[in-house]
């Protein structure tokens, strides 16, 4: 009733968050409530004397995806099983990390999900993916960033199909020329402003809880960031950079943007597309998932890299897409062929590509599509020098302190160097408590 | 509008001394039947302009929300196309038919049941059972999901008619909230209807059962429209237990196809989503309409027996 | 008393088909050796005959199906939660210890360098059971040599190889290929499979190629360590994981365990827990009542505005006044958020009313958004349940009210409110219980927040719900049984509330 119409809320409220898991329940199976656990193992004992569950009953591998990719996979997922005399079934989770940990957890998992790298670290937490094998060849095949992405403790869990970063997306009947810095964005923007020809110089997701995600080149520029790099590149949870003086440098400039009136908490994700898309803003800090409603709406546009910022190169996060192998699978050599052999494939990648219009993670891939496609080439530049987001549970602990900090900051609610040193203690403590 | 009129027309008729002061319903004096019409316009528009807006992002070609900007930018039906040319939206509204009809039937039977014995029958227990059933309603669900997920996850093992992917085992997972409080609506109600009606079955040697489905239940239609209309709406939009039930696509319900079109990429689908939601309330809204005549019968038409 | 017996006749078909599911339930639940659920049905079978074949028990002859769903729905949910409270589970903390030495050895094997590696077909010996006998791995290395591996090694093989196109063994003497279905049906044996190879063991990879793999990680019962051969380091059990015994940090994966109260001392030695609680409550307690009094006032007013019979075309104005509860609250809640935007260019409420109000990010205003939200979420539910209360009212209750000369105030007042607060008023109490905890609605709109004085712990409109979520499961490495812990503490607290709230409408209640 009322409860459960709403219930349904809380949900996606929460993965719009990023945050790790939902309220409504996450995970599932306590192993040591012993009346239950006896059940379950009796249960799970001899269920094929009865008949298996339905959804396996006739099918050798299961694929999780979002709705969006699940035409795709199907197609591969097809030839994969005609070749091998074998039923696919490529089934839709609406938040494929909470619900894969949850039913892998309950023994109901599939054999193969599609999702973001940063996922990774939780899910071997929680012993729900493998690692997979790849010679050295097939490795080579990939941009070395997009194989990085896919490992945890020097172990590879999944092949790559794209990667995905944040750019600068002008209006080009605006802005006509790339801009190098961000300078001349917040100059030619605020001259738009003045004409009327814009209503906003610059649009970044800010909100008023903020979006760690977005802010992070800003503290990246200056040698900030969140955690700082182990030797061997695995980003170090014993050391987070958000209160280091990097990090503040990039701080300081995010407040003087809020002061400026360029940056406010009052632009949200919604925000940045519905003004883009009306053709009231020449630039956007934005991803490549803004680009099919820009096309839409009409905006003729235009792809670049970040610019620099005080004569500081901005990087964002490389984002990874990519297939992974449930540690519990059922149908486990399946699921490692499949993985191993059809998603390394140019063919699959392009399809995916179309579907996403991300650049493909095999640079074969990428490399044919990038001749056609001058956005895609555009958002692989972009991503150059990108380190990707952590993969590592700490990360987890992150994205709420860091993004109110930088809400905070360009609010004028605290100087940088407080507000982050604030946030880094929060978040050190918070990782503690998991530890 | 002919069912809701003609339903208004019957009872009215009494008061026929003066055609310009229709003394009816509490009110004594109506000198300004306008003002009242006035009320009702203000009513709507408080009810209904905000969701102006998500019309408004369905039917804008980039489907985004603008809540300062009364008409959109462009016409398009390019986000209706977005839904169903990759997406089996119709069985979706299909199957969320089904299941929230019968989810919402069984719901309603068990809460009656349940209701007519808390107010017509005596037993002990009865006060602390009506309390606890309305204090279980009051955990908070953070984990009692995962409960759930593990039970229906061993229960299909075996009885794979129940188990995932089913719309039965989704159905029998959502009557657990079939009594909660249904049952006290329910009960409240049967409390107002004079027990007399019931007892002078009795002393026709009728049993409490035939009494129960005959006489008593007609009376209470008004309330088990409005219990139905809530369970209905409930399971309608209903996303989270179904999201885990309901894996294939062909097989899932609205509330799962359209939160995983809006978790599909960031919110490329936002003017989909939008669509598919203002689809998804027709139903809602007929039949809603369509149990006005009910609504309004019931007890007056009983109590003129 | 004739026409009692089809009743009769359908009375007890109706148990027999019930009995009948029920014992069909029970052969499966046998068959699959569940021994616990047997019992249980057989509980369920009995309770059926005694309540429904007797005269007896009237009352739990209505009772009793919803009450065998509250049971397994909504009470075993809360005894799962009261279990949980008892344990570490959450992330990290999943499976047991052995399921944690076992993933974190297997997950350690790692390529050995400039290994070979090698085309592969999975047999078993000729002749043998293709589901049980042993498998051996057919190789075929970079060279084109072919060799056969299994748990004695590796030989060479020759005799009557024949090789497709990608090298791939088809057919060897004296061994059978398995097809792909086959391998895949002994997924488990493969994965447990390890050819002994120079350096570690060759292990399969997927249907078609095998490389050579060295585990890392290696577990010592006796001592109970978990040792890193790489580099030295030893980890031992503590706190539910494994750490190193040098302090160099502990590896991922840990396990489940039973923990007694400790999740319940933690959260009450909690200091962001304490130092939040007292101003969280507060308006945890407001906000329901405001949220319900509001609602409520605003469904009542309306229901009593469309119930009137001189109102032409009510039915459709009544169908369409529920749209907002009809909608998926994500939608309409995001359409509130954007209404409440404190830049008149995005926000509507500034725009028209012309102000400059920070609705989202001041700590009051934010708490007035949210109250004028869920006023407009939430009226169109006291409208229903008072449009059907209302029909209780016998039409000559209120003629004789009008009779005796009662204003139309009046009537409403003594004569309307009274008997539909009969019907809805336990309905209040729940609906105060359904927003005291109402999570949705605050992480949509504010997420707790504004979040004052350079934190993130405490929003200015959090709950108790929203605050634990996040002290336990959203900032936090998820934990579920302190997550449970809390959960009880806030179920407490309703309870002991909505306990109160029935004094009250208890005099309500039972009125005729």
């Amino acid at each position: 009733m009322h409860k459960r119409a709403f219930s349904a809320v809380a949900l996606v409220g929460v993965s719009a968050l990023a945050l790790a898991a939902c309220g409504s329940g996450s995970g599932t199976g306590t192993a040591s409530s012993a009346a239950s656990s006896a059940a379950t193992s009796a249960a799970a004992a001899a269920p094929t004397t009865t008949g298996a569950p339905v959804r396996d009953a006739a099918v050798d591998l299961v694929i999780w995806c979002d709705q969006d990719r699940k035409p795709i996979i199907d197609k591969y997922a097809k030839l994969f099983g005609d070749a091998q005399n074998i039923k696919v079934a490529v089934q839709v989770s609406t938040d494929v990390r909470k619900d894969f940990k949850d039913a892998t957890n309950a023994g109901k998992g599939p054999d193969v999900i599609v999702g973001a790298h940063d996922w990774l670290g939780e899910l071997v937490q929680n012993q729900a993916v493998k690692p997979i094998n790849l010679s050295a060849d097939m490795q080579a095949k990939f941009p070395a960033e997009a194989m990085a992405a896919t490992k945890f403790n020097g172990q590879i869990y999944g092949v790559p199909y794209a990667v995905e970063n944040i750019g600068i997306v002008r209006n080009t009947a605006l802005a006509p020329e790339a801009p190098k810095t961000f300078e001349e964005m917040v100059t030619l923007g605020s001259q738009l402003v003045k004409d009327g020809k814009a209503t906003n110089a610059v649009l970044l997701t800010v909100s008023k809880t903020g979006d760690a995600y977005h802010s992070y080149p800003f503290l990246k520029a200056f040698g900030g960031g969140v955690f700082a790099q182990k030797p061997n590149g695995d980003y170090d949870p014993a050391q987070v950079i958000v209160g280091s003086a990097g990090s503040i440098q990039g701080g300081d400039q995010l407040a003087a943007l809020g002061k400026a009136g360029i940056l406010s908490t009052n632009v949200d994700g919604g925000i940045v597309d519905q003004v883009f898309d009306a053709g009231k803003a020449p630039y956007a800090m934005t991803g490549p998932w803004a680009i099919d409603k820009a096309k839409k709406a009409g905006i003729k546009y235009g792809i670049s890299p970040l610019p620099t910022i005080a004569g500081k190169q901005m990087t964002p996060f490389l984002g990874v897409q990519m297939f992974y192998v449930s540690a519990k699978a059922k149908n486990d050599a399946f699921a490692q062929e499949f993985v191993t052999k059809y998603v390394t494939q140019k063919d699959l990648q392009i399809d995916m590509y179309n579907i996403g219009k991300r650049p493909p993670a095999l640079t074969e891939a990428y490399t044919q599509v990038s001749a056609t496609d001058p956005d895609i080439k555009a958002w692989f530049e972009a991503g150059k020098g990108a380190l990707p987001m952590p993969n590592i549970p700490a990360m987890n602990s992150v994205w709420g302190p860091l993004g109110q900090a930088t809400a905070d900051i360009i609010a004028q609610k605290a100087t940088a160097a407080d507000r982050l040193k604030a946030a880094q203690t929060e978040i050190e403590a918070n990782i503690k408590k998991a530890g | 509008m002919s069912i809701t009129s003609s339903a208004a027309g019957s009872p009215a008729s009494s008061g026929k001394d003066t055609p310009i002061k229709p003394v009816k319903a509490g009110r004594q004096r109506d000198p300004y039947g306008w003002l009242r019409y006035v009320a009702i316009a203000l009513a709507l528009v408080f009810a209904l302009f905000p969701i102006w807006f998500i019309v408004a992002a369905a039917i804008n070609p980039a489907g985004n929300l603008n809540t300062t900007q009364w008409l959109p930018n462009g016409l398009s039906l390019g986000n209706y196309g977005d839904l169903t040319d990759a997406r089996p939206f119709w069985s979706w509204y299909k199957n969320t038919l089904i299941i929230a009809g019968f989810g919402s039937l069984f719901a309603v039977f068990i809460g009656v049941c349940a209701a007519y014995a808390f107010s017509r029958l005596r037993f002990a227990g009865r006060r602390p059972g009506l309390m606890t059933l309305l204090l279980i309603q009051m955990f908070p669900s953070l984990l009692t999901f995962v409960a759930l997920l593990r039970m229906f996850g061993d229960l299909g093992d075996v009885i794979p008619q129940i188990g995932f992917n089913t719309a039965a085992g989704l159905i029998l997972a959502y009557l657990g909230g079939a009594m909660g409080g249904n049952v006290w609506l329910l009960k409240g109600y049967f409390d107002t209807v004079p027990k007399e009606l019931d007892e002078a079955a009795k002393v026709d040697g009728a049993s409490h059962a035939r009494i129960f489905f005959t006489i008593t239940m007609p009376l209470i239609t008004p309330i088990l429209v409005t219990v139905g209309m809530i369970q209905f709406i409930g399971l309608f939009n209903e996303f989270l237990l179904a999201s885990v039930f309901l894996r294939d696509v062909d097989s899932q319900t609205l509330g799962v196809g359209l939160n995983a079109l809006l978790t599909a990429d960031r919110n490329k689908y936002f003017g989909a989503f939008c669509v598919g939601a203002v689809l998804a309330s027709a139903p809602i809204v007929l039949l809603y309409l369509a149990f006005q005549k009910q609504l309004v019968g019931g007890l007056t038409a009983g109590s003129v027996k | 008393m004739t026409s009692r017996s089809p009743w009769l006749v359908l009375k007890w078909v109706a148990i027999a088909v019930a009995l009948a599911l029920v014992l069909w339930g029970a052969g499966k639940f046998a068959a699959a050796g569940n021994l616990p659920m047997v019992i249980l049905l057989g509980f369920l079978g009995l309770a059926i005959l005694a309540i429904y074949a007797t005269r007896r028990a009237v009352p739990m002859k209505y009772l009793f199906p919803g009450l065998v769903f509250l049971l397994a729905l909504q009470v075993w949910p809360i005894v799962f939660t009261l279990m949980t409270s008892l344990t570490n589970y959450g992330d990290g903390h999943m499976e047991t210890k052995e399921a944690s030495v076992k993933y974190l050895v297997a997950q350690s094997v790692k390529e050995v360098p400039d290994a070979p590696r090698y085309t592969m077909s999975v047999g078993v010996a000729q002749g043998g059971d293709v589901t049980t006998s042993p498998l051996v791995l057919l190789l075929t290395d970079k060279a084109g040599k072919t060799y056969v591996g299994s748990t004695d090694g590796v030989k060479d093989l020759t005799d009557g190889v024949t090789k497709n196109d990608a090298g791939k063994i088809t057919a060897a003497t004296g061994y059978q290929v398995l097809t792909g279905r086959e391998v895949n049906a002994r997924s488990k044996d493969l994965s447990a499979l390890a050819v002994p190879f120079e350096g570690g063991g060759i292990k399969p990879s997927g249907l078609s190629e095998a490389f050579v793999g060295k585990a890392s990680l290696q577990y010592d019962a006796a001592a109970d360590r978990i040792i890193d051969t790489a580099t030295g380091k030893r980890y031992g059990p503590q706190h539910a994981q494994w750490v190193a015994e040098d302090g160099s940090g502990s590896l991922a994966t840990g396990w489940v365990e039973n923990v007694g109260l400790r999740n319940y001392t933690d959260a009450l030695t909690n200091e962001t827990l304490r130092n939040g609680f007292v101003k969280i409550l507060i308006w945890n307690l407001i906000f329901p009542l405001i949220s319900v009094l509001s609602t409520f006032l605003l469904g009542m007013a309306f229901a009593l505005l469309f119930n009137d019979d001189r109102v032409r075309g009510k039915g459709l104005w009544r169908s369409l006044l529920i749209l907002p509860y009809a909608l998926p609250g994500f939608v309409t809640a995001l359409v509130w958020r954007q209404m409440f935007n404190q830049d008149q260019q995005f926000g509507l409420i500034n725009k028209t009313l012309h102000l400059n109000i920070d609705w989202l990010g001041d700590p009051t205003w934010a708490k007035v958004a949210i109250l004028i939200t869920n006023l407009w979420l939430g009226f169109p539910y006291m409208f229903l349940i008072c449009t059907g209360a209302l029909q209780a009212i016998p039409s000559d209750v209120k003629e004789a009210a009008k009779i005796d000369g009662a204003s139309g105030m009046r009537t409403i007042r003594s004569i309307i409110m009274p008997l539909v607060l009969v019907a809805v008023g336990p309905l209040l109490v729940a609906s105060y219980a359904f927003n005291f905890n109402n999570f949705a609605l605050i992480y949509l709109l504010t997420s707790g927040g504004p979040f004052e004085g350079n934190q993130t712990q405490v929003g200015s409109t959090d709950l108790l719900i929203t605050y634990a979520f996040r002290l336990a499961i959203g900032g936090v490495t998820p934990n579920y049984g302190f997550a449970a812990a809390i959960s009880m503490f806030i179920f407490v607290i309703i309870a002991i509330i909505s306990l109160q709230g029935f004094r009250q409408t208890a005099r309500l209640e039972d009125v005729n």
